[in-house]
């Protein structure tokens, strides 16, 4: 997940508990209810706002958060959830997808797995293939970012 | 038997008062309009009445309902705090009439500080004054202007506490806020009456604390109040790092003789602009002030007792050779507001965890699950230091501003510890236009922790709405294989994962 607090992006990982990864580098962070413990700092966070981008204020200080930026970014892609088999892909290349349609099945931990589209979209094109094996995070398919 | 002090105030200067009342020996009583039956400042009283109302002027701003309060709990003194009342020679008459001392200066000494006409010209026999004018059409402002030409401040004759302050700097200005500042005062103040002074830009602002009794006339040194926006004072400290001595000493004796001059009897402050190393007298704040702890803790002196003193006819407790001052003492004035917008805000409190420590005071009335209401003053909290020079102040300050818990609503602790990281606060070289000239708000450790807790969040979020949407779809939304629960930060990965209704 991409995160940009005031002018910076950062690529945030949560890799388990307690362990994030920032910019590919891993932090221990121990959260609590709102308080993070990191390198022995804790950060409490004691306001943040509805929206985007919105305003944390962690340990009296200010910090404005956008999650949006990666938000509107992946809309354009589909990515596996987990790494697995493409089985079967419904959608066509070019055509347009309702939300909630089915667009590619994975197979994976036995069970058949169906990837459906987030929003009604055109897709652009489908990136993998049926009988292929993919990673968790890989492209499947993209849409058009042209039409929305 | 006990005095009976009735506290015409509410939230931090109540408590304030009330606890100066039991050290005293006296018993407090308390009022509260309808939006602060919830208010902390009840529970520090021994009875309370409900006056009734939400804003100001349908509550403490009341003089009829205030009287009766005092009545019914038969309370022998007013103590009014600031704002409100507190300079209204109008509710000291009433009081007067109905046989309660009120905690202030006599009224005929009321008539002279509140009114800035009368005070500047008091002030001017024994003090320099920025040259001004009291107005009451367009056609004076013109012709005072033309002798001392723009800029200009605007202010309102009775007015006090930084409102009703306006600075015009051109002919359409002055057209355009004239009218405007005069109904403005009229409803904040109860008059229409307006004051046109030279406006000198960026001035330090210095004011002198006096306590005064009958007989003697004291002063416990001064306080810098320059970090202020839109004439609001955030930041207080005493002593300041703008005098040297030989100014020190002018400007302290300059404001005894005016409390002299003016036959002061109670705690005040006399008020001057500094601009280089020459000042101005600007006006005399005839009560007990949001600052005056800085005072206290590097004097030692209770401000609030010797007030009560004072207006009991006690006398005061100390004399002038008995005060000295040890230390630096900084206040910071934590407001409910948007650090980035400052706009103010009401809502509930969650959390309020005091910090605590050697030279540490909080004044305050906030507490866990407290609403604050819309209908008052944004401030919610004082925080006061005291270290043995300034440098140990700002630090202090600074870790007690972090280690300072208050959430669910956004404060400004931003902009304080903002302010005291930046150079010009650190070397004292700052004025009144500090606040415009603000670096960060942020620091980078913080950054690195908002990005992450940015990310949990998000990742609850995303958790929720698909626990919610799977639940709605009578399915099982804690079944892994549908859903990647390592990976489930990402809010595509998500989406693709939730089975939506076709």
């Amino acid at each position: 997940m991409k995160v940009k607090v005031n002018d910076n992006l950062y690529d945030i990982v949560i890799v388990g508990k307690d362990i994030v990864k920032v910019n590919g580098e891993e932090v221990v962070a121990k959260s609590f209810d709102d308080c993070i413990v990191i390198k022995g700092t804790e950060f409490h966070l004691d306001f943040e706002e509805e929206g985007d981008p919105s305003l944390m204020i962690i340990n009296g200080m200010a910090y404005l958060v956008s999650r949006s930026y990666l938000t509107e970014k992946v809309s354009d892609e589909i990515r596996a959830p987990i790494s697995g088999r493409v089985i079967d892909i419904p959608a066509r290349k070019g055509y347009r997808v309702e939300r909630g349609q089915v667009i590619i099945v994975l197979e994976a931990m036995k069970m058949e797995n169906e990837i459906k589209s987030p929003a009604t979209r055109w897709i652009k094109d489908i990136v993998v293939s049926k009988g292929q094996s993919v990673k968790a995070g890989d492209i499947l398919v993209t849409f058009d970012s042209t039409r929305q | 038997m006990n005095t009976k002090v009735l506290i015409a105030n509410r939230g931090e200067i109540a408590i304030r008062i009330a606890k100066a009342c039991k050290k005293a020996g006296m018993i407090p009583y308390g009022i509260y309009s309808e939006a602060d039956n919830e208010s902390l400042h009840i529970k520090y009283c021994e009875g309370a009445v409900n006056i009734g109302g939400l804003l100001p002027i349908e509550s403490y701003l009341v003089i009829d309902k205030i009287i009766e309060a005092a009545n019914k709990l038969s309370c022998d003194m007013i103590h009014p705090g600031y704002g409100f009342l507190s300079e209204s020679p109008k509710f000291a008459e009433q009081c007067k009439k109905e046989g309660i001392i009120f905690v202030g200066p006599s009224t005929e000494v009321m008539a002279i500080s509140g009114d800035k006409v009368k005070a500047r010209n008091a002030a001017s026999r024994v003090a320099s004054v920025v040259e001004g004018a009291e107005v009451s059409n367009e056609k004076e402002a013109f012709s005072l202007i033309n002798k001392i030409g723009f800029p200009v401040i605007l202010k309102a004759v009775e007015g006090g506490g930084g409102r009703g302050l306006r600075i015009l700097r051109s002919t359409e200005e002055l057209h355009q806020r004239l009218a405007s500042a005069q109904t403005e005062s009229m409803m904040s103040f109860g008059s229409n009456r307006v004051y046109i002074e030279q406006y000198l830009e960026n001035p330090k602002h210095i004011e002198v604390q006096i306590i005064a009794d009958s007989s003697d006339v004291i002063q416990l040194g001064e306080r810098e109040c320059s970090i202020q926006r839109r004439h609001q004072k955030l930041i207080e400290e005493t002593p300041s790092p703008a005098l040297d001595d030989e100014t020190r000493q002018d400007i302290l004796s300059e404001a005894v003789s005016i409390m002299n001059e003016i036959g002061y009897d109670n705690a005040g402050t006399v008020e001057f602009l500094l601009k280089g190393n020459k000042y101005y007298f600007m006006e005399i704040n005839a009560r007990i002030q949001v600052e005056h702890p800085i005072t206290e803790l590097v004097t030692g002196v209770d401000i609030v007792e010797q007030q009560l003193r004072a207006a009991l006819g006690q006398g005061l407790s100390v004399k002038q050779e008995m005060i000295s001052s040890k230390g630096h003492a900084i206040e910071c004035r934590i407001n409910a507001e948007h650090p980035l917008s400052f706009a103010p805000v009401s809502g509930k409190v969650n959390k309020f965890v005091a910090p605590s420590g050697e030279g540490i005071r909080l004044d305050s009335a906030l507490y866990s699950g407290y609403s604050i209401p819309q209908f008052y003053d944004s401030l919610i909290a004082k925080l006061i230091c005291h270290g043995f020079d300034r440098k140990e102040a700002i630090n202090k300050m600074v870790s007690a501003l972090s280690s300072l818990r208050i959430t669910g609503i956004p404060t400004s602790i931003p902009f304080h510890i903002s302010a005291l990281k930046d150079d010009r606060f650190v070397d004292g070289t700052y004025n009144t236009s500090f606040v415009e000239k603000l670096k960060s708000y942020s620091s980078e450790s913080g950054e690195l922790a908002a990005a992450v807790l940015a990310a949990i969040s998000q990742r609850a979020r995303i958790r929720t709405v698909y626990v919610k949407q799977e639940l709605q779809n009578g399915n099982d939304p804690w079944n892994v294989s549908r859903f990647d629960w390592a990976n489930p930060y990402d809010s595509n990965l998500a989406s693709s994962a939730f089975r939506w209704k076709s």
